[in-house]
């Protein structure tokens, strides 16, 4: 089904080849052409959806705020200036996202890990469970890294950004890259250790968390 | 797993993809890993953990196949969005021309009559309420303010008046703190030595230096005038700065931590001369006693522990309403009492010589996030999430004004000197002065 607009300009779906280029289609959609942003979001959705729930820790949250980015993205995209900054202008909304979400986590009351995790140790057995356990673990700590440093770590370990990218996307200097990744590093570190030794009243910075 | 962090000099090349690094640090950090079993651990540790990271599984849940049923459903809703950080707002057309708008918004108007009916009938009653409140209620709900100062781009988190009571320094979120004329609101400087967010600012007793902590984990010290640096380098706490104080005579400054310690530093020295790690949790609000004995320290738990500035032993342990954390603390001028406010929405005030509960204020509707004491004694201010600063009496606790300038959360709050004005700082990006009313 195609629409034609007031200006005759076409906004059929038949314009839209899957395989044109993001500047292409960033074009098209910055002319009201839905399905065009449509196309950049089936391309992109998957990737700002695991950024984001990684940043906050949860999958469901992550996902909601995916389709919000993108519900920002559409409405603001006539005034991206630049099509080819598209996809790092979309990660500055994500970011943002994740910030607002974590301000408004003051209103959540956490419950402490050692709640929910004292007793049933001598229950543990060793198997496969334990690898489980572990990536558990690691997405916890992960929740607990600050909240920057935890942006360049997903950027730079999970995704393996180069820096300067990474330092595009989150609009901070290529010399803070390096120096927020061995701090979001030592950060998981310690967190994890301390989750590991069940030491870890690891509360949530929720408080203010940016 | 060991819990050492690697060498400072090497934390950073250790962290790093080997094929970021150069041939030469490569070659270097080999080097140093041949005989650094710290490193050689960290690098371990660093490995494991970014195997775990990457071997993560992808999200469980995924967003909706097809936007375009998003954005039909927020066209029949038609819920304005918030507005987006570095985007030009004026450039942003309505995307009237989108042929199936019109066709929404007809589906829309019929669907949206009988909600702003019902919204109309509970405004009405509102506002019925709130004349009948005005009518019965003492305190003043007004408040003007004399300055409003919009210089920061971000959420202000923290406020200081200076001891002579002409100048004004807010910290912000924007990773600043400006120093302006708390009248007319002419910057005299702007500190942009940290590289994330002000989360505390105290200026000297003699008026001439600012301390500044951050989420960036140090403190600083410069000179309120010029902006420049005192200190040599800043003061790493090991974790996020959430408060700081100045010892009345202007020796130390007292630090509180995300790292669940206060630390005490020298101010000549620039070295601690002193960890309290009696807190036990995160450190969100430090005050220092004006008689110089005492520090107070609260946080992530309700426990209010005051202790000796000198040797760190805990004298008193007030208590706030248990699973609620305290953020923020003042001392009353003569040293016998402190006001506690935090997530409970109330704030008490607790007797440090026998930590009983004297008052509990609870006028707020929502957690209360910064107080102060007035320098007379005789009143409180308190902001709160409920987005007003409330002026009430510290003996009876009767409230005095309300004031509803800010539209956001009111996250700092100070008195002038004469106890005449009161500063308060906002999520609503601005520092606004106002009168005190009493």
């Amino acid at each position: 089904m195609g629409y034609r607009t007031e200006d005759g300009s076409p906004l059929g779906r038949e314009d839209i080849d899957p395989s044109l280029s993001v500047d292409a289609l960033v074009v098209r959609a910055q002319n009201g052409n839905q399905f065009a942003f449509e196309a950049l979001y089936t391309r992109y959705s998957d990737q700002i959806n695991s950024y984001l729930s990684r940043m906050v820790g949860n999958d469901g949250v992550g996902c909601e705020l995916t389709q919000e980015v993108f519900l920002k993205a559409w409405s603001a995209l006539p005034g991206l200036r630049s099509p080819e900054f598209f996809v790092r202008w979309l990660y500055r909304i994500a970011l943002n996202c994740a910030r607002d979400y974590q301000k408004r986590l003051k209103h959540v009351r956490m419950v402490p890990l050692d709640t929910s995790s004292e007793g049933g140790a001598e229950f543990s057995v060793q198997g496969p469970e334990e690898g489980v356990e572990n990536a558990e673990l690691v997405q916890i700590a992960l929740s607990h890294v600050s909240p920057m440093y935890r942006s360049c770590l997903i950027l730079y370990v999970i995704e393996g950004l180069p820096q300067q990218q990474i330092a595009e996307r989150l609009n901070i200097k290529e010399v803070c890259v390096s120096k927020y990744v061995s701090r979001g590093k030592e950060e998981l570190r310690q967190i994890y250790h301390q989750l590991l030794r069940g030491q870890g009243r690891v509360q949530m910075k929720g408080r203010r968390g940016r | 797993m060991s819990s050492h962090p690697p060498c400072a000099a090497w934390a950073e090349k250790l962290a790093l993809r080997r094929e970021d690094l150069s041939p030469s640090d490569r070659e270097a950090l080999d080097a140093h890993l041949a005989h650094c079993t710290i490193c050689q651990q960290a690098q371990e540790d660093y490995h494991f953990l970014d195997a775990m990271l990457r071997a993560l599984p992808p999200p469980s849940v995924k967003p909706l196949p097809r936007l375009s049923l998003l954005l039909e459903a927020r066209e029949l809703t038609d819920v304005p969005l918030p507005e987006l950080k570095g985007v030009d707002a004026e450039r942003l057309p309505r995307r009237s021309n989108q042929p199936h708008a019109s066709r929404s918004a007809a589906r829309g108007r019929s669907r949206k009559l009988f909600p702003i009916l019902a919204v109309a009938c509970i405004l009405l009653l509102f506002l019925a309420g709130g004349m009948f409140r005005a009518m019965t209620n003492v305190a003043r709900s007004s408040g003007t303010a004399l300055f409003t100062y919009r210089g920061q781009v971000d959420f202000v988190s923290a406020v200081a008046w200076s001891p002579g009571g002409l100048l004004v320094a807010t910290g912000n979120w924007d990773k600043t703190v400006s120093v302006w004329n708390a009248k007319t609101g002419d910057v005299l400087s702007t500190y942009t030595g940290h590289s994330e967010l002000v989360d505390a600012v105290a200026w000297s007793p003699n008026g001439r230096y600012i301390a500044s902590g951050s989420w960036d984990h140090t403190v600083q010290l410069w000179d309120a005038f010029s902006g420049q640096p005192i200190w040599p380098y800043p003061a790493y706490q090991g974790a996020e700065v959430s408060s700081l104080a100045w010892s009345p005579n202007g020796r130390y400054i007292a630090v509180g931590s995300w790292d669940r310690t206060v630390k005490v530093w020298d101010v000549s020295t620039e070295k601690p001369v002193l960890t309290y790690t009696g807190q036990g949790e995160f450190v969100y609000a430090v005050a220092w006693s004006p008689d110089g004995r005492y520090i107070a320290s609260a946080g992530g738990n309700n426990l209010v522990m005051i202790w000796d500035a000198l040797t760190g032993m805990t004298h008193m342990i007030c208590s706030y309403p248990l699973g609620y954390p305290v953020d923020a603390l003042a001392w009353s001028p003569d040293s016998q009492e402190i006001a506690i406010a935090g997530r409970a929405k109330t704030v008490q005030i607790c007797n440090v010589s026998n930590g009983k509960n004297v008052l509990t204020y609870a006028g707020h509707g929502a957690e209360v996030d910064a107080v102060a004491w007035s320098p007379n004694g005789k009143y409180i201010v308190s902001g709160s999430w409920d987005h007003t600063a409330r002026v009430w009496n510290a003996k009876s606790g009767a409230t005095i004004l309300i004031y509803q300038g800010h539209s956001d959360i009111v996250d700092a709050v100070a008195w002038s000197p004469d106890s005449k004005y009161i500063i308060s700082g906002s999520w609503d990006r601005t520092a606004q002065v106002w009168k005190s009313g009493v």
